[in-house]
C-alpha cells in the first residue's frame, strides 16, 4: 500500500470544508455539491490507512460547528459512510470507473438519508426533506473531483 | 489468508465505528443542553475560525475595492441623503422625548415600574453557507464579546430572531420563521397574549393559538410580550396579514407578516436586557415558563 504524503491528504479536505462554506444564493445554494463527503470518500478508498473513521469524526464536527447543526449530525452520517467503505474497499478499488461513480451515489444517498432521519427527529417538524439536488450534483461532480486529486497526486 | 491478526483487525475497526457514533449520538443529545455542548462547541470554534476568516476574506476586499472605487459624487448623494434621514429622525426623537416624559409622569402617577431602555450593540452578518436551512444565520460577535445563548437580535424593523449557540468569536441565530421557533408576543391594540410561531417560509409567521373571544382584526401589530424572559417587552415582532376561518371554535388562527426584513439582513442588534444573566434559556422552555407564570 502506497503511502501518501498526510499533508495534501489534510490541506484537500481543508480545502472541500472551505468549498463547502461559499455562501450561494438561490438555487446554487441547494445543487452545492457535498465537497467534505467527496474529500474524504477519495482519500478513503485511496489511503484508507490516513484517512479513517477518526480523520472522518474530526472534519465533520469541524463541519457541524461551521454550519451550527445539531452537534454530531454530519460526524454521525460520514463515520458510517467511512466504515462502509471500508467494508467494500477491495472491491471498490477494482471495479470500473461507472460502477464506482454508482457506489458512490449510493453511499451518498445514504448519508443525505441518516442525516434527514436525524433532521426529522430532532425537529419538531413533521416533514421529511431530503435534499436530492446535493446529492445528485456531487455524483456528477465524483468524477471531476476524482480526475483533480488523482492529477494532484501524481505530481507530489 | 485467513489469520487471527486479520480478524481482530476487523473487530478493532467495529469498535472504533461503534465508539465514534456512539460519542456523535452523546453529542446530539447533549445539544440539547447548553451547559455540556457549549465548551465543546466554543473549543471546537478556536479551529474553525481561521475557515471563516478565509471565506470573508475575499467578501472584505471586494467590499474595500468597491467602497474605494466609487465616485466622490456617489459619495457626496448619499452624504446628502443620509443628512437629511438624520435631520427628520432628530425631529422625531424630539418629539418622542416629550412623549417619553409624559409616559414617566403617567407611570409615576400609576405607581408602575420604571422600564429600563434597552441596551444594544451592532453586529455583523458573517456571510458564510450554513447548509440548507435558511432560517439562521452567523454574526461577528461571540463568547468573547459576552453574548449568551438565548439573547434577542433586532434587525432595524423588529425582532429577528434569537442566538441559539454560542461559538468563541461568532454566534449562531435562529430566525423567528425557524419552523421549530415560538415566540410569545401580545396584540399592540387589545393586549391579548398567544404564541407567534414560525412556518419555514421567511414572510409569514402563524397564530394558531389566539383566544376565540379577542378580536383580531388584519393590520394589527405584534410586540412581544416579555413573558419567559427571552425577549424584551415591547419589541415589534410583526403585523397580522391575514385570519384563517377554522372549523373548531377552540382558537382563532391567523398569519403574520415579520416587520424585520429577514431576506435582506445586513445590519443587526443585539440586545442586552437588564437580566442578561437570566434570559439564557433555550427556545423550547418558553411553553414551561408561560405555564408557570
Amino acid at each position: 500500500m502506497k503511502h501518501y504524503s498526510s499533508k495534501l491528504i489534510h490541506l484537500s479536505i481543508i480545502v472541500s470544508l472551505l468549498l463547502m462554506l461559499i455562501p450561494w444564493q438561490g438555487w446554487m445554494k441547494t445543487i452545492q455539491p457535498y465537497w467534505l463527503a467527496l474529500a474524504i470518500i477519495y482519500w478513503s478508498i485511496e489511503a484508507p490507512k490516513q484517512c479513517g473513521l477518526f480523520t472522518a469524526f474530526f472534519y465533520s464536527i469541524l463541519l457541524d460547528v461551521l454550519y451550527g447543526s445539531l452537534f454530531g449530525k454530519h460526524g454521525f452520517s460520514m463515520v458510517a459512510m467511512v466504515f462502509l467503505i471500508s467494508k467494500i474497499h477491495k472491491r471498490l478499488k477494482m471495479t470500473s470507473f461507472w460502477q464506482l461513480t454508482l457506489m458512490i451515489g449510493a453511499l451518498l444517498l445514504n448519508d443525505a438519508f441518516i442525516r434527514m432521519v436525524i433532521d426529522w427527529l430532532s425537529s419538531n417538524s413533521q416533514s421529511l426533506v431530503i435534499n436530492l439536488w446535493s446529492v445528485l450534483v456531487s455524483i456528477l461532480v465524483w468524477p471531476w473531483f476524482k480526475y483533480f486529486l488523482d492529477r494532484i497526486r501524481q505530481k507530489t | 489468508m485467513w489469520s487471527p491478526n486479520d480478524s481482530s483487525l476487523t473487530q478493532n475497526k467495529v469498535l472504533r465505528f461503534l465508539l465514534l457514533e456512539i460519542i456523535c449520538i452523546v453529542l446530539m443529545l447533549a445539544d440539547h443542553s447548553s451547559k455540556i455542548a457549549m465548551p465543546i462547541r466554543s473549543a471546537v470554534s478556536t479551529l474553525t475560525y481561521p475557515l471563516v476568516k478565509i471565506i470573508e476574506l475575499p467578501q472584505n476586499i471586494y467590499t474595500f475595492i468597491s467602497s474605494s472605487l466609487s465616485n466622490q459624487q456617489q459619495l457626496l448623494n448619499q452624504n446628502i441623503d443620509l443628512k437629511q434621514k438624520l435631520s427628520q429622525v432628530q425631529i422625531d426623537l424630539l418629539q418622542l422625548e416629550v412623549i417619553n416624559q409624559q409616559n414617566i409622569e403617567l407611570r409615576q402617577l400609576l405607581q408602575a415600574k420604571q422600564k429600563l431602555p434597552l441596551k444594544t450593540t451592532a453586529a455583523f452578518l458573517i456571510n458564510i453557507n450554513t447548509g440548507n436551512n435558511d432560517h439562521h444565520f452567523i454574526i461577528n460577535q461571540g463568547y468573547n464579546q459576552g453574548v449568551t445563548i438565548g439573547q434577542t437580535v433586532l434587525d432595524l424593523n423588529g425582532v429577528a430572531g434569537q442566538v441559539y449557540s454560542v461559538d468563541l468569536e461568532s454566534a449562531h441565530v435562529i430566525l423567528i420563521t425557524n419552523e421549530n421557533h415560538a415566540l410569545p408576543i401580545e396584540f399592540l391594540r387589545t393586549g391579548v397574549r398567544t404564541y407567534i410561531y414560525g412556518t419555514g417560509d421567511l414572510n409569514s409567521l402563524s397564530l394558531p393559538e389566539i383566544p376565540p373571544s379577542s378580536d383580531v382584526q388584519i393590520g394589527d401589530i405584534l410586540i412581544t410580550s416579555g413573558l419567559g424572559g427571552v425577549f424584551p417587552r415591547g419589541l415589534k415582532v410583526g403585523t397580522v396579514s391575514e385570519l384563517i376561518e377554522t372549523q373548531d371554535h377552540s382558537f382563532k388562527n391567523a398569519i403574520a407578516q415579520p416587520s424585520a426584513n429577514l431576506n435582506l439582513l445586513k445590519q443587526l442588534l443585539l440586545v442586552w436586557s437588564a437580566d442578561t444573566k437570566n434570559s439564557g434559556k433555550e427556545t423550547k422552555n418558553i411553553n414551561q415558563n408561560e405555564e408557570s407564570e
